[in-house]
């Protein structure tokens, strides 16, 4: 594969080449340069809707019938990244404030973020708990296999700060980069217990353990347009979330997530 | 690779559209560079995750190598010279983690040897072997990809080799041990460096395999590539220079391997 001979070698006439990759490289970098600035939206009708990997299943059902909407689901922090490094959205939904925030700061959202929705972390083993799992406090078991999610996501943070207060070191086994991927591994019977998100517990059908430490750590989910002034399309989705009795209210509601009255733990953006 | 080409024969068009594909190749990684944050390398690189994320790297790319030389090495045999019966079959098969997007690998995976796996369940109940969450776990990801590229490569080599040198050495009463150690593994050694070198680069950059097989803790299954991908939200720039660090071990084995094993 590797053993071609040299004989014969002769190089090509050398400027025309180097003068096309040359300029290949400067049409690109040109072209990098004039997208560079974030907080556009995408146009012609159709909305990208960035949200966070819990809300999975309650964004399937909004959209069902709206074929304009392109959803992309991701951890909450990593579609911030995105959104930083200049990806196309419309709509911006996160698992937290502070992942709002930072869009907001960074200037990657110029709309208003506005609460829909709570969560709540909750105790998950696999439907049969095989590890017998009883309480928050088996999270630091050497003999079982726990899952959290990384401190890079908004699960993670939470479980962080639950967990601290409660006074439990965990002994887990492996960090998750969404919650999505952590309530998976439960249900697939490879982790014997791990914190996931009420809503992700019931989604994935994990088996919950009473945790009392747990319930009063609440995340709040916000809304934004990526536009300061966005356009009809895009508002008509975040009122799909955002209005009483709305398709997105009932969705929430519907898998599981608390009401946006109850105060969230993370201060609601300015 | 592309000294034998008799370049005053080749059409100007070619040259060029080479010349654009090596800068696609080349455009990311100048890219990448402009944005290092050269002045506090050292200090992102000196910190004990990203050295940590390292010493795992290292460790998990080199023992998923070694199994791919010993593992890889009699399946490349048997595909060059045993008749097998659906020969391209099985030859699709090895290649198929090369395809295989490796999320879905790594799934594939927990459904062989996760501890409720075809295989995984009995390796937990006899041995109480479990695989996934463990450094062993990310060796078996990262081998279960890198394996095609050297069994593909070596293959390759040993078809073009053919058996007549091997007959003779049996001719003048060469043992069959002795035909491949003085024989067959001398002929192919070029292959062999080329094989063990993509193998291990791949082991090296893997990432989704290793993340939905064996999970993601430091110090015992969190790669390089993984502490890059939780870097890019917390500090782009650590993620940067993470990816830095990975280029440039990289480039400096492949370089190395070229110039000591491989005739130019």
């Amino acid at each position: 594969m590797a053993a071609g001979s040299t004989n014969g070698h002769r190089r090509p006439p050398r400027t025309v080449p180097w003068l096309a990759a040359t300029a290949l490289m400067v049409v690109a970098t040109l072209g990098a340069a004039c997208s560079g600035q974030s907080g556009r939206g995408t146009g012609d009708g159709d909305v990208v809707v960035m949200a966070a990997s819990s809300l999975t299943d309650v964004v399937e059902i909004v959209f069902e019938h709206r074929e304009s909407v392109t959803p992309v689901i991701a951890a909450s922090s990593t579609l911030v990244a995105q959104l930083a490094a200049g990806a196309e959205a419309d709509v911006l939904i996160t698992a937290n404030g502070a992942t709002m925030d930072r869009a907001v700061f960074e200037g990657s959202v110029r709309g208003e973020p506005v609460l829909i929705a709570t969560n709540t972390l909750v105790l998950a083993t696999p439907a049969d708990n095989p590890g017998g799992v009883t309480g928050l406090s088996d999270l630091s078991r050497k003999d079982l296999l726990v899952g959290l999610c990384a401190v890079e996501v908004p699960c993670g943070q939470l479980a962080g700060r639950a967990l601290d207060e409660a006074g439990i070191a965990p002994s887990a086994d492996t960090l998750e980069p969404s919650v999505r991927a952590l309530a998976s591994k439960l249900s697939l019977g490879e982790l014997d217990a791990g914190l996931v998100y009420a809503t992700d517990a019931r989604a994935a059908e994990l088996a919950t353990v009473h945790a009392p430490e747990l319930e009063d750590h609440l995340n709040g989910y916000y809304i934004a347009s990526v536009s300061a002034e966005p356009r009809p399309e895009v508002q008509a989705v975040i009122d799909d979330f955002t209005k009483l009795g709305s398709s997105g209210a009932k969705a929430l509601y519907a898998y599981g997530f608390l009401g946006s009255d109850r105060r969230p733990v993370w201060p609601a953006p300015s | 690779m592309a000294g034998a080409i008799m370049s005053n024969r080749l059409p100007a068009a070619v040259t060029w559209v080479g010349f654009v594909a090596l800068g696609l190749l080349v455009l990311p990684i100048v890219g990448l560079l402009q944005r290092a944050p050269w002045s506090s390398l050292p200090s992102i690189l000196g910190e004990s995750e990203v050295l940590e994320a390292l010493r795992v790297s290292l460790i998990v790319s080199l023992a998923a190598t070694a199994a791919c030389i010993v593992l890889g090495l009699p399946l490349a045999f048997v595909l060059a010279r045993r008749r097998l019966r659906f020969p391209r079959i099985v030859r699709a098969v090895v290649m198929l983690p090369m395809v295989l997007p490796p999320v879905v690998a790594g799934t594939a995976l927990l459904f062989a040897l996760g501890r409720r796996g075809l295989v995984g369940q009995w390796l937990d109940s006899w041995f109480g072997v479990s695989l996934p969450f463990t450094t062993a776990g990310s060796v078996v990801a990262a081998a279960f990809v890198a394996l095609p590229f050297f069994v593909v490569t070596v293959e390759a080599a040993l078809r073009q080799a053919g058996d007549d040198l091997d007959e003779a050495a049996a001719t003048l009463g060469a043992g069959a041990w002795a035909t491949l150690a003085h024989v067959t593994l001398p002929t192919i050694r070029p292959a062999l460096a080329a094989g063990t070198a993509l193998a291990w680069a791949r082991a090296l950059g893997e990432f989704g395999a290793t993340l939905t097989f064996a999970g993601n803790f430091p110090g015992r299954t969190r790669t390089l590539p993984l502490e890059t991908y939780l870097a890019l939200e917390r500090n782009p720039e650590a993620a940067v220079a993470i990816s830095l660090v990975l280029m440039a071990v990289a480039l400096a084995v492949l370089v190395t391997l070229r110039d000591r094993w491989m005739p130019r």
